[in-house]
């Protein structure tokens, strides 16, 4: 074995061409496999680095009928289980916002979340001064107390003892309890706590995220059974809505389910190309086999055995793969440092992506597969056709013999086919993110800067003060040089999502079965839709005196919401209101276009606008139409602020081209991605069929001199050649279209705007393709013209 | 038949041109039997390259069948080599994948005649060299006299004006290569000239008229 080793070694080193472009083809691809993988470990293998993680589960809620997978969890719910619940040691919730701080010299905002009492020992969370909220606390009315974030808590007080003393959160005044260290596990990027002090009775208003930490033992089919019973109850004693269930995940599904399928797609691209790198090794093997042949058949002539020559070739690829594996190790760490580093803030900061023992794991079984697909058809092919006593034989045939033959022409047929099949797959995701960059998103997001100013009830406690306070910034900004309109709305395209209930005069009768979508409800000023570039339809925008008087509330609707409760119907004037509410009916007074709230990738909802003097909300995102670059407009909009509120903090700034970009980013990320692999397949088996058909041709030399010995012309010699390249190209090409369109549909759901079998990419890709491929072969088959019969032949 | 004129043949080296042959004046007649002789790497297998019309770079003037070749582009000289001249290599050189009568076909499916017309040649072939019952078999299934046997009947399928053989005996036994020289001795009898590379001094006997070449020159 040692001896066999030691030979392989040689081998390789009197070979350095051949190691180096082995080695290299195989730390391509398994450094792309490790990449993918190591994204699939951290998602989906590794506990997440929560304390005992394995036994907290993520609590959410459910509603099939209107259309929502998760709705967030009501308080109401949450109790109920909290309360009745044996399989949980313990269940909190909390809800993400933000706050007005006011220090010493300025006012900022800062992220915060409200939590019920127990929220720290679900996640295990130890603070590192004070304590965290009590049950007293944790109910309406209790004491307004703080707990802040490391971060904060060194940032602000350079970390003194703070406990006891006040902080001015949205001008009310908390005491500070506590401080929680760096690591807050979910809760990951938030500056302070307050507790969530909410009312056990409120309903219908799932807005909390939350989580349990199982009792050891328990399973989560246990609790998904457990509580599924008690939320029975629930509706059973009419407290809760018949439309939401129990929806318990484990934490990475919640976290990474929609990216599995993106992380599956890339994986198996990436495996596919290792499978083409391992192609590409096997046929370099299987070539220099041939060379080796004389050697091999003196092996057997001198009583090796089988399994010795095999065991030989076998060391040898395994040397070039581990190779392979350990470049590849270090390819693929660089690489994953990389892309983590293009993908900044996007990926939550606990995920680790650490090489652990799986990755080493992984690394070493695609060394030894690789190793074995590489060494397979060179052992098969030199113990099928080389016996001791034919060492003169294999010299003199003017072919490669027919076993090696066909070998060489599976792998390239192979290599043909996976390409195809990687290289669809990457074609119809580009496709996909062209006609998202190209798709209409419903508004003209040119020129648009954004940013949010959210009122402090203490001070704007009052509508009035609200829609003054809002109505006199808008004047001001539109008469600021540069600016050509401005609105603000509450929610703006690809911001948060309000879902509500309507009823809706003269729509159709709904059955108790029959889907009832949440509609989007925004909050908008006069001026919105023209500052956004948002087409009217039908009927007028709002006025100023909209919402004024309680006589005649306005609504403006969408396409869609027209389309689900009105089809066919006349839309202007009809009346909805808040379902289940005594409030007065609104009246449609215009129907605007669609606009793509949710991304350029998600279906839109029915959605409705409401004027602002109707529901004056304190939090409102303002939208600037400028002339120019919107930025510049920034520092202008900050001075008037300074002068009307000092204490108001401007924030959530971003120009709406920004943030429609952003909203694309993953998918033109993981796009490039996989085409990134694509190329290096196209390249990988381009690469591999040149070097197979050199191969051929060279072997058959003898054989092509002999034909143009006999007659045979240049051209007709080279067509030959080419005829054989054609037959393979075609097969592959054809493998590789059927195995496409058998595979696709299973990325059916990353695939927006383009059929998962849209026969513009399929043709195109057979095309390009084949002519590559052709063009691989029409090299060696050019060099046949150029053979000299007669020296060729004496050269024999 | 041939008329060879001050021909030369020479390869560029780093050290200044390389004579392969130098003024070769030869004429050969319609039906000669002529052997060519002399120690390796004197030229012969050269010059024979240059007499069928497969090797174009050369100087001097050689005319084949009253065409000045000298004059002639490669494409033309490629027609001249396809109608009237067979080849004879030593090592057979025979097509592995293909049998008996598919080897004897492949010079006729160069020469557009069509396959019915190449059939019953092929079949009269093979009669008049006895091999009828060896026309399914593979190369690798016959002696080396077979082979050699197939290798002239494909230089003769297209009935040729003029055989070359480059040492057509050379991997032969004497017995094998006797029945090779008789095959040739009765060819030329009927009319194809012949034209032979050896080292064999008895084989060189069955030719009318030997020449010698050494160092490219050939020996007055």
């Amino acid at each position: 074995m040692l001896n066999d080793l030691r030979f392989a070694v040689r081998q390789l080193l009197k070979n350095p061409g051949f190691t180096a472009v082995a080695v290299l083809v195989l730390a391509l691809g398994i450094a792309g496999n490790i990449v993918a993988f190591s994204f699939y470990n951290s998602f989906f293998l590794r506990p997440f680095p929560f304390r005992e993680a394995d036994r907290l589960v993520d609590l959410d809620e459910t509603a099939p009928r209107w259309n929502l997978e998760y709705t967030g969890l009501s308080y109401l719910s949450f109790d109920a289980w909290r309360r009745e619940s044996r399989c949980f040691q313990s269940m909190g919730a909390w809800a993400g916002g933000a706050y007005n701080l006011a220090t010493r010299s300025s006012v900022e905002r800062v992220s915060g979340a409200r939590v019920t009492h127990d929220l720290a020992a679900v996640l295990g969370l130890q603070p590192v001064l004070g304590r965290f909220f009590t049950p007293e606390e944790d109910r309406p009315g209790g004491a307004k107390v703080v707990v802040l974030g490391q971060r904060l808590w060194q940032r602000l007080f350079g970390g003194a003892d703070i406990l006891g003393q006040s902080l001015r959160l949205d001008q009310d005044v908390y005491t500070i309890v506590g401080v929680l260290p760096k690591d807050t596990s979910m809760l990951e990027n938030t500056d302070l706590w307050v507790p969530l002090a909410e009312n056990s009775n409120s309903q219908d208003n799932w807005y909390l995220s939350g989580a349990g930490r199982l009792k050891p033992g328990a399973t989560l089919a246990q609790a998904r059974e457990e509580l599924r019973r008690v939320h029975r109850s629930l509706i059973d004693q009419r407290k809760a809505t018949e439309n939401t269930f129990p929806r318990l995940s484990p934490l990475s599904e919640r976290y990474f389910g929609p990216a599995r399928l993106v992380i599956d797609v890339f994986l198996s691209a990436a495996l596919l190309v290792l499978v083409i790198a391992g192609g590409n090794v096997a046929a370099l093997m299987l070539a220099r086999g041939l060379a080796r042949s004389r050697e091999f058949g003196v092996r057997l002539a001198l009583g090796a055995t089988g399994w010795s020559v095999a065991r030989l070739i076998g060391i040898e690829a395994l040397l070039v793969s581990g190779l392979g594996g350990v470049l590849g190790a270090c390819l693929g760490f660089w690489g994953l440092r990389a892309l983590l580093a293009a993908l900044g803030g996007m990926l939550p900061g606990w995920l680790h992506f650490d090489f652990d023992w799986r990755v080493g794991l992984f690394i070493l079984l695609l060394v030894l597969a690789v190793g074995c697909l590489g060494a397979l058809p060179t052992i098969r092919s030199a113990l099928g056709t080389i016996r001791p006593g034919a060492l003169q034989s294999s010299a003199q045939q003017s072919t490669v013999s027919i076993p090696r033959r066909r070998a060489l022409n599976a792998l390239v047929v192979a290599e043909l086919a996976i390409t195809v099949v990687v290289t669809i797959q990457a074609g119809l995701l580009v496709q996909a993110f062209r006609w998202l960059q190209r798709a209409d998103p419903g508004y003209r997001p040119a020129n648009v800067l954004l940013y949010e100013l959210a009122l402090p009830a203490g001070k704007y406690g009052s509508p009035e003060a609200r829609v003054a306070f809002f109505r006199n910034h808008l004047e001001a900004v539109r008469h600021l040089p540069g600016v050509m309109d401005a609105s603000a709305v509450s929610a703006p395209p690809l911001g948060e999502h309000w879902g509500t209930f309507f009823d809706i005069e003269h729509a159709a009768p709904r059955r108790p079965q029959d889907p009832d979508p949440v509609v989007l409800q925004r909050i908008a000023f006069p001026g919105y839709f023209e500052t956004m570039g948002i087409r009217l339809l039908k009927g007028r925008t709002f006025t100023e005196r909209d919402g004024l008087n309680e006589g005649a509330l306005a609504v403006v609707v969408n396409e869609l919401f027209v389309q689900q409760f009105w089809p066919n119907q006349e839309a202007l004037g009809k009346r909805i209101r808040s379902r289940g509410s005594n409030r007065p009916w609104m009246t449609v007074v215009g129907v605007v276009h669609d606009v793509k709230h949710y991304g350029m990738d998600r279906p839109m909802i029915p959605g409705v606008y409401l004027p602002y003097a109707q529901m004056p909300l304190g939090q409102m995102s303002v939208v600037v139409r400028a002339a120019g670059p919107p930025a510049t407009i920034l520092p202008a909009v900050r001075a008037l602020l300074r002068q009307t509120d000092p204490e108001l903090p401007v924030f959530g700034v971003a120009t709406l081209q920004e943030r429609l970009t952003r909203s694309i980013w993953l998918r033109r990320l993981y796009s490039a991605l996989i085409g990134i692999l694509a190329g290096a397949a196209l390249l990988m088996a381009m690469g591999g069929i040149f070097g197979v058909f050199s191969y051929v041709v060279g072997r058959r030399n003898r054989e092509l001199a002999i034909r143009l010995a006999l007659g045979a012309s240049p051209k007709s010699v080279g067509w030959l050649v080419l005829r054989q390249g054609l037959r393979l190209v075609l097969t592959g090409v054809g493998i590789g279209l059927a195995l496409a369109l058998a595979t696709t549909p299973l990325m059916r759901s990353l695939l927006f705007g383009v059929s998962s079998s849209d026969p513009l990419t399929f043709g195109a890709i057979a095309v390009l393709l084949g002519a590559v491929a052709l063009l691989a072969c029409w090299v060696p088959a050019w060099r046949a013209t150029r053979i000299h019969p007669m020296e060729a032949l004496r050269c024999e | 038949m041939i008329q060879l004129r001050n021909l030369e043949k020479h390869i560029d080296t780093k050290a200044g041109p390389l004579y392969l042959l130098r003024q070769i004046n030869l004429d050969i007649g319609d039906g000669e039997f002529l052997t060519i002789m002399g120690p390796s790497g004197a030229g012969k297998s050269t010059l024979l390259s240059i007499l069928g019309l497969y090797d174009h770079a050369w100087d001097g003037e050689f005319h084949f069948l009253d065409q000045a070749v000298h004059k002639l582009p490669v494409k033309q000289r490629a027609a001249l080599n396809k109608r009237h001249i067979g080849f004879v290599f030593q090592q057979f050189h025979l097509l592995d994948d293909l049998t008996v009568a598919e080897n004897l076909d492949i010079p006729l499916s160069y020469r557009d005649i069509k396959k019915p017309e190449r059939q019953a040649i092929v079949a009269d072939l093979l009669d008049r060299f006895g091999m009828v019952a060896k026309k399914d078999l593979f190369p690798s299934q016959l002696s080396g006299g077979q082979q050699q046997l197939v290798a002239v009947a494909r230089a003769l399928v297209a009935k040729p004006a003029l055989i070359l053989a480059d040492e057509p005996t050379g991997n032969l036994h004497t017995d094998q290569g006797r029945e090779i020289m008789e095959l040739f001795k009765k060819l030329n009898a009927q009319g194809t000239a012949i034209i032979q590379v050896t080292h064999n001094e008895a084989w060189a006997a069955y030719g009318h008229r030997i020449i010698r070449l050494r160092d490219g020159w050939m020996e007055k």
